[in-house]
């Protein structure tokens, strides 16, 4: 039996910085909710999260915080869905405020969203990121990468080559 | 039949699949542009496998596709994973690549660059059928036609350029009917069915193996009109995308044109769709930004520049407005005509009523020349015609204009618009001949008035474009050279010279009028006899107040007209030369032209007609043939006396 959802619940990062928040609020995490599903007895101890520092949990305590209450995907519409979401890069304006960070703040995030397994910031992640790639000529995207072009002329005439027909019997 | 049925449902251009990868790249950039873009993402690579994975499921096939392309890394990585890919391509709904075909090579066809695969050349549409990207040119000179009766079968298509042969069947329903061919057959066929004559293959394996490939043919047709149809949908899509882009670009931009207090102007922008400013003339115009009179609409097009380059919304300075239209806005200042120029003395216009100008340079002039001209040019712009001309000579090393000499090349050099009228002048100061080019099909620059009529009549060029007014400047003996050495002379009462048989023959017709006198003329004429060979003839009269120069018209007439010359004087246009002309020794009697009182010492004046020779008919027919001009009647007369009275005229021309 779930706990009421006004619980106040300890979670702490591995930079030791502990929160205090409300229970509905961290069960946005599939990750964390599984764990108080698991835990019978309340406890005060603080739940370690191992994986995550400080600043990056506070953000990701703000996204959860301001998407409360909205319904959990489910496997089954996950799925049916998954096609749908994926053709679409559309962030909704409060998210796309809330991702508007640095580089390494951006990654943090996604691998914390993955790590405590929040689906819906994962995707406002993994989108924000898609969207920088995205309508990128290959040059663009080395520079994006900060990458060399490392195709020797040979090679990508080599590689045209490769894909020209041939004979196929 | 099912297929000829699906193909009416395909009623789009040719050039419609090719807007594939432009219009998905388009898109994607409006699309992201709200995004926050970070400077770059080379943490991205430090991110697990899975998580990148997972951003790239929400890319499109075409970003998957950049990215191999932007690196090994990336081709690695994606290399074998093909369900991956397979699923991205679900997703988007594009057409997954056949199983005779590799995941590269359809990326390549779908979202690779518009070149055609035998020639390199742009642009080719992908065939889906084929599955090649073939120019028309290519498909008219590599794809052969044969007799053979296995040619009527459909043969599946493959090819490879190494060995010089390509495959094809009687080509699909789905290509457009100047394409389509019912027996087609490459060489590869032809030599595979000759083996099997020659081992005496049975006539069961033979027909096992066409009706093996009429199978694959068919499933080959059929996927064809999918991806077809793919290509069809996504341009609609896309097109509308783009117009309600379109739409919210021209809100913002009226709401800035109403804030600088230019309605007027946008509405001539809004309303008169048509106006072009091309990237290339925006950059012209904006070096130049002493004229007041345009600097706002400048400023707002740069301001624009992204837009407008992003959205392919165009603008046009008004001052570059052909005449017709200036009613629909604000009348530009310049009203001035260049009174140097020999063009704006039969023809005043304002100066922004010309095409920018090229001029091939054949020659070198001299320094001194060049210094000369520069001191005595009045007009500022003739200076700069001088300093432009002069610039190219700097730039130049020695060893390249002995090479441009030697080899007959060209140097380009472009003059603006606004110094097109005081070229002429300038040349003629520097000491070297000019040739005018006018397409006789937007004679006058018709083009812009009636733009419909010089489509109709196969004017390619945009307005004032390339392809349509040139001038070749040399010195008078680079020039006979570069006219293949035809140069020759004749009798002429106008005094011009006509260059070159050769050149009458490819439909070019050189009137020129000489920059200096008889000694330059005579020189000319000497050198080309050297050249050429050819018999010389006397040096024409020429009118010693003939200063300035003559256009020359490039005109198809010209080939038609002495078809016509050829035909009445029962000569073989294939082997004919101007020497045989020559020799034939006829004359032309104009019926047109009135008759000549001729006074003789002692006698009355006598009515005669003039007898023209045939390098003056082809001169004077053309110039008759030019706008507002009658049409002249001509008959043709052995040239045995120079003067035939009234009374012998002939009746029938």
């Amino acid at each position: 039996m779930a706990a009421p959802a006004t619980q106040q619940i300890k979670i702490r990062c591995n930079d030791e910085k502990e929160f205090t928040v409300d229970r509905d609020v961290l069960e946005r995490s599939v990750l964390i909710k599984n764990m108080l599903e698991d835990v019978t007895e309340q406890q005060d101890a603080p739940i370690p999260l191992p994986n995550v520092s400080g600043p990056v949990m506070a953000k990701v305590l703000e996204y959860c915080t301001h998407h409360r209450g909205e319904p959990l995907p489910s496997a089954d519409t996950e799925q049916s869905q998954d096609e749908t979401r994926k053709r679409t890069t559309d962030i909704s304006e409060w998210d796309q405020k809330f991702i508007t960070v640095d580089q390494e703040m951006l990654f943090e995030i996604i691998l914390a969203a993955n790590y405590l397994d929040i689906k819906s910031l994962l995707d406002v992640g993994c989108k924000t990121v898609a969207n920088m790639i995205k309508g990128k000529t290959p040059e663009e995207i080395r520079k994006l990468f900060n990458i060399v072009n490392d195709f020797t002329p040979e090679e990508e005439a080599q590689i045209k080559k490769e894909n020209e027909w041939a004979e196929d019997r | 039949m099912e297929t000829q049925m699906k193909t009416g449902a395909l009623t789009y251009g040719p050039s419609l699949v090719d807007v594939i990868r432009a219009a998905l790249m388009r898109k994607f950039r409006i699309e992201v542009k709200k995004f926050v873009r970070l400077k770059n993402l080379d943490g991205l690579l430090e991110l697990p496998l899975d998580i990148i994975f997972t951003i790239l499921e929400y890319l499109h096939p075409i970003d998957i596709y950049h990215l191999e392309r932007s690196s090994p890394m990336f081709q690695n990585l994606l290399k074998d994973q093909i369900p991956f890919l397979i699923r991205i391509y679900r997703c988007h709904r594009v057409p997954l690549w056949p199983v005779e075909l590799s995941y590269d090579q359809w990326s390549d066809l779908l979202f690779g660059d518009a070149i055609c695969d035998r020639c390199r050349k742009f642009f080719a549409l992908p065939d889906f059928v084929h599955r090649q990207r073939i120019c028309s040119e290519c498909f008219q000179s590599d794809f052969i036609f044969t007799n053979y009766p296995a040619a009527a079968v459909g043969m599946v298509p493959k090819g490879n350029r190494d060995r010089g042969w390509i495959i094809t069947g009687p080509t699909s329903p789905l290509l457009p009917p100047y394409r389509s061919r019912d027996k087609v057959l490459v060489q590869k066929m032809e030599r595979e069915l000759e083996q099997m004559k020659s081992v005496r293959t049975s006539q069961p394996e033979i027909d096992e193996y066409v009706k093996e490939k009429v199978t694959q043919a068919q499933s080959i047709e059929t996927y064809a009109y999918d991806c077809e149809s793919w290509a069809y949908d996504l341009f609609h899509e896309l097109s509308e995308d783009i117009e309600n882009v379109r739409k919210a670009s021209l809100t913002r931009l009226e709401q800035r044109f109403v804030r600088l207090g230019y309605q007027d102007r946008y509405w001539y922008f809004r309303n008169r769709g048509t106006a072009i400013m091309s990237s290339r003339w925006r950059d012209g115009y904006q070096k130049d930004n002493k004229r007041k009179s345009w600097k706002i609409t400048v400023d707002i097009i740069k301001s624009s520049a992204r837009e407008i380059l992003d959205e392919q919304i165009y603008f046009k300075c008004t001052e570059m407005m052909p005449l017709a239209y200036t009613k629909y806005i604000v009348q530009p200042k310049p009203k001035w005509v260049s009174p140097s120029s020999s063009l704006t003395t039969n023809n005043p216009r304002p100066f922004w009523s010309y095409p920018p100008t090229e001029l091939f340079l054949t020659s070198k002039p001299s320094k001194t020349m060049i210094y000369k001209s520069r001191k005595s040019s009045t007009q500022p712009q003739e200076k700069r015609c001088v300093s432009r001309i002069r610039k190219l000579f700097d730039d130049d090393t020695v060893k390249t204009w002995s090479r441009v000499k030697k080899e007959g090349l060209e140097r380009c050099v472009t003059i603006p618009r606004r110094l097109t009228p005081f070229v002429n002048g300038v040349l003629g100061k520097m000491g070297l001949a000019i040739s005018t080019f006018t397409c006789s099909m937007c004679r006058d620059y018709v083009h812009w008035k009636n733009p419909l009529a010089a489509r109709q009549s196969g004017c390619s060029g945009e307005m004032g474009g390339r392809d349509h007014h040139h001038y070749s400047v040399g010195t008078e003996s680079s020039f006979a050279r570069s006219n293949n050495g035809m140069v020759d002379n004749f009798d002429n009462p106008t005094g011009m010279v006509l260059f070159g048989w050769e050149e009458v023959k490819n439909h070019l017709v050189c009137v020129e009028r000489p920059v200096e006198l008889k000694n330059r003329i005579k020189s000319c004429v000497d050198k080309g006899r050297q050249l050429t060979g050819s018999p010389g003839q006397s040096t024409s009269p020429v009118n010693s107040n003939s200063s300035g120069v003559e256009g020359i018209v490039f005109n198809r007439r010209a080939s038609e007209l002495m078809l016509i010359v050829l035909e009445k004087l029962g000569l073989d246009p294939a082997k004919t030369t101007a020497v045989d002309l020559d020799k034939s020794g006829r004359g032309f009697l104009c019926y047109d032209l009135p008759d000549v009182v001729q006074k003789r010492k002692g006698m009355s004046g006598v009515a005669s007609t003039q007898v023209f020779k045939w390098r003056d008919f082809v001169i004077h027919v053309l110039r008759h043939g030019q706008r507002d001009q009658p049409s002249v009647s001509w008959s043709v007369e052995r040239l045995l006396v120079k003067v035939v009275t009234t009374e012998s005229r002939p009746s029938d021309a």
